[in-house]
């Protein structure tokens, strides 16, 4: 859905681009209006989630425009700076263009006035058709050069706008690869992915139309005036008189009318909320019959949606006619008011009608300049939201040893390979050379003690001491800390107290990449990415041959399945895995980890959707993959867990009991309630 | 397909004929407009500046055009606001039936089609595609109507000033037209391109964004890197590919129009100049007439551009108009247009006579491969079987979610195709294996399974599916609010809840489909042990599920494997006689032991 609908927005904007840029210039104020009117819309196809998303997000524009505008707009630049040669260039093209097609507007006088003098006879009818035709020249070079201007301008301006989009979310993506997980927990998918689109394109649409057009307009809009002002400042007064009536119309209509879009707004949401939760629940609605009584409801949501639409549209809509009307009551009125003065002697005709030419043309520089404030608004909010993310600490990593394989040479040395042969090995840089620690995947937790939150510590002075080869379990209740152990062993976060040990190194003192590089980590989540099934595997070690992955996929017992599907390894996985089922999305997950190769093996809930018959099958294939390996066990199911070496329960973030199957059932504790199915476990 | 949209715009035909016709009038004073500061400026060369005549025509004539340009200004005003008026209200009319009828028809599919269509695909449907195609009849009835008649107008003006000028049109309107042809047919295929590259590129921003803890696990970062780089500079280069090509759009049209002005300064001074008696006396071209002339071509071309927009924008729009238009093409492939309403389902028997079943036609293999099954009413069916052995797809077929694609199913000893949906479904209660609650509190789930049920009845529900007490303990107990999808309750208070709703109905057949597979196995027991007692006693109840625990104590088990019933029996039988299920069962048999 989400996918769709963010494609559907992209087209919006798309077609919006080429209708925008098809409009001959800026000729035409009325259109402008209608743009403005636009930007005002909220857009109709949201879900209610991503309504929510917005309405925090224009609770946070509010309440924070650019904090800093400064600040904002200084390291804005220094991403524009790299092109600042070309923007000189453009905005030296800039005012050739706008200057150019004003000055060949104003040649209409000298052409009006020599039409007049032949009429009138003072001066013969060739000479003055000469010097006509030679203004008409002019205007025409003068008009080429504008247009011309414009084309190369744009054009410049295309390609320093695409760089910096595409340089930003390079730098925004570089950057959060490298955060810790908590900056990722406390956002939804949807917020950071609104970085990368609507922050990233705010600033890219500031670049690209609104410089261009802030120089354009101002001095589109100062020369009009300028030369208006020159004509007459009698009648530019009465314009100006115009002008605040508009900008008052559009201010009072705007507070009128947004109220009511916020509640259009609303109900559209709330329909398209019922939309979702309907149709995805469909299955229940059919069962119980409940066919009539669904299209009632939603027949009432669309109602309301109907009903406040309207009456928001209605006040919207009356926007347009009332500033066309204004426009054109003062342009009726110049045209009085200029009669009288030429009546009365103070003024030309020709220079009568290119004022009210250039009358025409005055309104919509302003209301672009009006266009512009806002959207370097939204722009500069935008780019501080990016810089934000740009200024999170990256993931802290003081590491020093690394993971490295030691093989024997030709004369008997133990040196590092550069392949994937021999035994890991930790290398620990010292003062007088390294010094290398055989990988055993002894990890030891020593008095551990750790929050997500300061203030509620989720686990409580726990010890574990895992040896060499052994099989660890974790049992408990959802909420008792299991998965939370295995993410401080691979430092996904940080201890507040304690310490872990992996073969006596602390972990802290691992390079965290090279931490990581050793285990190997099913996790509950069976996340997939878009890509071949066979891509997916290979995600565990980027160089693995074919043969690598299949036999990978036969120990996990995904081969089998995978088989069976029409283009078998080169099977597309759907976005969100919609094309095979979560059990064999575990397979394929469990498959990845075991083409790892890594010494150690995480493997949280990583068959919990598997039935247990398969699960036991992989139990066989993952024994051999597991012989000498430490491994973690998180299951739901105590049969997965069964013949673990040391099972520990959990309760509350602390262990309640530790010890084999055997003993923990005699001992009649909780791990025996659980096993009996006599406490619910989740 | 035409004809299904139009009757969307019932009961807003007069206002969508209306507005465009206030838009004309709009037109009309739009176009008087130039023609008045035509005439005012042409008086204004008649006079000498200062004389009597000319004060005396400020009051008179002058004030006369003046009055009447004012009031064309008011009655844009009203006739502005009725157009603006009347398109809000057909447009958003025409947006509710629509989305109303849609959401009606995807009430009547059955799942063979919303399976083809997907789910997430309809709601997209429903919800953007809809807001489009409303967008796009808003925009044709205002502009569409608006454009062409601007043009005929503005033509027909310029005509009336001067033939000899309006040659100038021949050759820009075809070029306009020809440009932006030209342009749409270059850019279209690019933009789509890029808006192809742009899904993609969300796809892979998003995998890298939810699949973090992979990313950093496998410790993947350069990786996601350049893969995130090679997608973000193809859709920077199609970028400027598509737009490069609207660039040339501006100057191409400045070029036209600032072309049409001087040809027509030069042509209209030529005969001007050529003919100053015609010019004096106002029956030729005069200055007047040309300032208006070159007003108008503004005009022509725009109005021109407009309708080309709309043009595209309905182009832009057909993609929406279709995938709509593809969901109330679909019929129905499960329908109960020929059952007898009268009948009813006399009891719980459950037949299966062969049957075959397959969720597409052209799919090879058998979900369902020759199923023959007989349960009695108020026999207690397990079903137990592994990942993909068509558990679920089996039990569906009673309640008609599909039809089976040979054999027959029979409930009550008739066939399930004989019932009306409402009389079967209202016997049949299915709780699935994804638990689906609606928002709203606790009771109005539970509600569902019985629209007039009275207290007792909910509590006994909900006491009987094991959900009665961690309701009692919440603060608001049955009036708890679920959030959307029920996210506020764990998965396995979830599960109860759907089973209360299901046990509400007192159906004469109840289908557990893995509906405890979250629930502990103690509460899983005392829900089977209220199952059997007095009040659902004589209800058929079929149950599937994972665990040897929920099934064992059925009259009947069966083993399916593939698509087919690999063994039947009891659990004592099967323990002995199936090497499946004794797999299944050694794996769980520790539990049970200790039990």
């Amino acid at each position: 859905m989400n996918t769709d609908s963010k494609a559907s927005e992209v087209k919006q904007e798309a077609i919006e681009a080429v209708t925008e840029e098809k409009k001959p210039g800026e000729k035409k104020p009325k259109k402008k209006k209608l743009a403005v009117k636009a930007k005002k819309k909220i857009p109709e196809n949201e879900t209610e989630e991503e309504r929510k998303e917005r309405e925090k997000k224009e609770e946070k524009k509010k309440k924070a425009k650019p904090k800093d505008i400064k600040a904002a707009t200084k390291r804005l630049f220094a991403y524009i700076a790299k092109y600042k040669i070309l923007l000189v260039i453009v905005a030296v093209l800039v005012v050739f263009t706008t200057v150019t097609s004003v000055i060949a507007s104003l040649f209409m006088m000298p052409v009006y006035q020599a039409i007049e003098d032949a009429l009138e006879g003072t001066v013969d009818a060739p000479s003055a058709f000469k010097e006509i035709v030679k203004w008409l020249l002019v205007m025409a070079a003068c008009y080429i050069v504008s247009a011309a201007c414009n084309l190369v301008y744009t054009r410049i301006m295309l390609h320093v706008s695409t760089h910096t989009l595409k340089n930003m979310r390079r730098d925004l993506f570089n950057h959060i690869q490298t955060l810790p997980l908590e900056f990722f927990d406390k956002r939804k998918t949807g917020e950071i992915m609104s970085h990368f689109t609507n922050d990233v394109s705010k600033v890219s649409d500031l670049v690209s139309n609104n410089f261009p057009t802030l120089i354009s307009s101002s001095i589109q809009a100062v020369l009009t005036i300028g030369i208006m002002i020159a004509m007459s400042w009698k009648l530019t007064l009465t314009i100006t008189v115009a002008i605040v009536l508009m900008f008052a119309v559009v201010m009072l209509i705007t507070s009128k009318c947004s109220p009511l879009f916020k509640k259009q707004q609303k109900a559209i949401a709330e329909c398209n909320g019922y939309i979702e939760e309907y149709i995805k629940g469909i299955k229940v609605v059919k069962l119980f019959s409940r066919e009539a009584n669904t299209k009632a409801q939603f027949s009432e949501l669309n109602e309301n949606y109907r009903k406040t639409g309207v009456k928001a549209n209605i006040i919207g809509g009356f926007m347009g006619p009332l500033m066309s009307m204004i426009t054109r009551v003062n342009y009726a009125i110049v045209v009085f008011l200029g009669a009288f003065l030429v009546i009365n002697g103070s003024m030309d005709v020709p220079v009568l009608v290119t004022y009210l030419d250039k009358s025409k043309s005055y309104a919509s520089p302003i209301a672009s300049l009006a266009g512009c404030y806002s959207s370097l608004v939204a722009a500069l909010a935008g780019a501080e939201r990016i810089f934000e993310v740009l200024d999170t600490d990256p993931e802290t990593d003081e590491g020093i040893a690394t993971l490295v394989r030691l093989i024997k040479n030709a004369t008997g040395e133990t040196v590092e390979a550069n392949g994937n042969e021999g035994e890991f090995a930790w290398k620990i840089p010292e003062e007088d050379g390294e010094r290398y620690i055989p990988l055993k995947g002894n990890i030891e937790l020593k008095d551990v003690t750790f929050s997500y939150v300061e203030g509620t510590e989720v686990l409580k002075n726990i010890d574990i001491n895992a040896k060499e080869g052994e099989k660890i379990a974790f049992v408990g209740s959802t909420g008792a800390g299991k998965t939370t152990i295995t993410n401080l062993i691979n430092r996904f976060y940080e201890i507040d107290k304690g310490e872990i040990l992996y073969d006596g190194i602390p972990v802290k003192d691992i390079k965290k990449d090279d931490l990581r590089r050793s285990m190997a980590m099913v996790l509950q989540d069976t996340k997939l990415f878009s890509g071949t099934i066979k891509d997916n595997i290979r995600y565990g070690k980027l160089d693995a041959t074919d043969e690598e992955i299949i036999a990978a996929a036969k120990l996990s017992n995904a081969h089998y399945f995978i088989e069976k599907l029409p283009e078998g390894y080169e099977t597309k996985i759907k976005p969100d895995a919609t094309n095979i089922s979560v059990g064999q999305a575990q397979l394929i997950n469990i498959a990845r980890a075991a083409v790892a190769g890594a010494p150690l093996l995480i493997l949280d809930e990583a068959t919990s959707s598997v039935d247990t018959r398969t699960e036991r099958l992989i139990e066989i294939g993952m024994d051999k993959l597991m012989d000498n390996k430490t491994v973690f066990v998180i299951a739901h199911r105590l049969s997965t867990v069964r013949n673990s070496d040391n099972i520990v329960v959990l309760e509350k973030g602390e262990i309640i009991e530790e010890g084999n199957h055997q003993k923990l059932i005699d001992d009649g504790g909780k791990y025996y309630q659980l096993y009996t199915g006599s406490f619910e476990m989740e | 397909m035409f004809k299904r949209f139009l009757s969307f715009t019932k009961g807003y035909r007069i206002l969508t004929i209306i507005c465009p016709f206030m838009v004309y009038l709009d037109i009309i004073v739009e176009l008087e407009i130039p023609k008045a500061m035509g005439r005012v400026v042409d008086l204004l060369y008649t006079l000498e500046p200062g004389s009597e005549a000319s004060r005396a025509m400020l009051t008179g004539e002058l004030s006369v055009e003046l009055i009447k340009m004012l009031a064309l200004c008011a009655v844009t005003l009203i006739v502005g606001y009725v157009a603006s008026r009347c398109s809000a209200i057909a447009s958003m009319g025409f947006g509710a039936n629509l989305r109303r009828e849609l959401f009606n028809k995807t009430q009547d599919l059955s799942f063979e089609n919303i399976n083809k269509l997907k789910i997430s695909s309809l709601i997209t449907r429903m919800t953007s595609d809809v807001s489009q195609v409303q967008g796009v009849y808003k925009n044709t009835i205002v502009t569409f109507i608006k454009g062409p008649l601007m043009l005929v107008s503005a033509l027909t003006y310029a005509l009336e000033i001067s033939r000899e000028l309006s040659v100038v049109f021949y050759v820009a309107l075809p070029a306009i037209v020809i440009i932006l042809a030209l342009m749409g047919a270059l850019a279209v295929p690019v933009f789509k391109k890029m808006l192809k590259k742009t899904d993609e590129f969300n796809g892979v921003l998003r995998g890298n964004i939810n699949g973090i803890r992979v990313v950093k696990a496998f410790v993947r970062q350069d990786y996601e890197k350049s893969r995130f780089a090679k997608v973000n500079e193809e859709v920077m280069k199609l970028n400027i590919k598509a737009q490069t090509l609207v660039l040339y759009i501006v100057p191409a049209i400045m070029f036209v129009i600032y072309g049409c002005m001087i040809f027509s300064l030069w042509r209209g001074s030529d005969i001007i100049i050529g003919n100053p008696a015609a010019a004096i006396e106002g029956t030729g071209l005069t200055v007047g007439k040309l300032t208006a002339f070159i007003a108008y071509i503004t005009q022509v071309l725009s109005s021109l551009m407009t309708v080309l927009l709309v043009f595209v924008s309905m182009i832009m729009a057909k993609a929406s108009i279709d995938r709509i238009g593809e969901v109330f093409k679909q019929e129905p492939a499960v329908s109960d247009a020929d059952a007898d309403s009268s009948l009813k389902v006399e009891n719980g028997e459950v037949e299966f006579r062969n049957v075959f079943f397959k969720y597409s036609k052209e799919a090879e293999k058998n979900i369902l491969d020759d199923i023959s099954l007989k349960i009695n009413s108020g026999e207690t069916l397990g079903i137990i079987g592994g990942t993909g052995s068509s558990k679920s797809t089996l039990i569906q077929l009673i309640p008609r979610l599909y039809d089976a694609a040979e054999g027959e199913v029979l409930v009550g000893g008739r066939n399930v195709k004989d019932y009306t949906f409402q009389n079967l479904r209202d016997e049949i209660a299915v709780v699935l294996q994804q638990s689906v609650l609606f928002s709203g509190t606790i009771r109005d789930n539970i509600l569902w399974g019985k629209l007039d049920a009275t207290e007792e009845e909910i509590v006994s529900a909900a006491t009987a599916a094991g959900a009665h007490d961690f309701i009692s303990e919440f603060e608001k107990g049955y009036d708890t609010e679920l959030g959307q999808g029920g996210n506020t309750v764990s998965g396995g208070q979830r599960q109860r809840i759907c089973i209360a709703r299901a046990l509400i109905k007192k159906p004469k057949i109840l289908i557990f489909d893995d509906s405890t597979s979250a629930v502990d196995t103690a509460t899983d027991a005392k829900i089977r042990a209220a199952l059997r007692g007095e009040e659902y006693k004589d209800i058929t109840k079929i149950i599937i599920s994972q665990r040897i625990t929920s099934i064992m104590d059925a009259d009947r088990i069966i083993v399916m494997d593939n698509g087919r019933i690999h063994a039947s029996g009891t659990h004592d039988e099967l323990k002995e006689s199936s090497e499946i299920y004794k797999e299944i069962f050694v794996s769980q048999q520790e539990g049970v032991l200790a039990q």
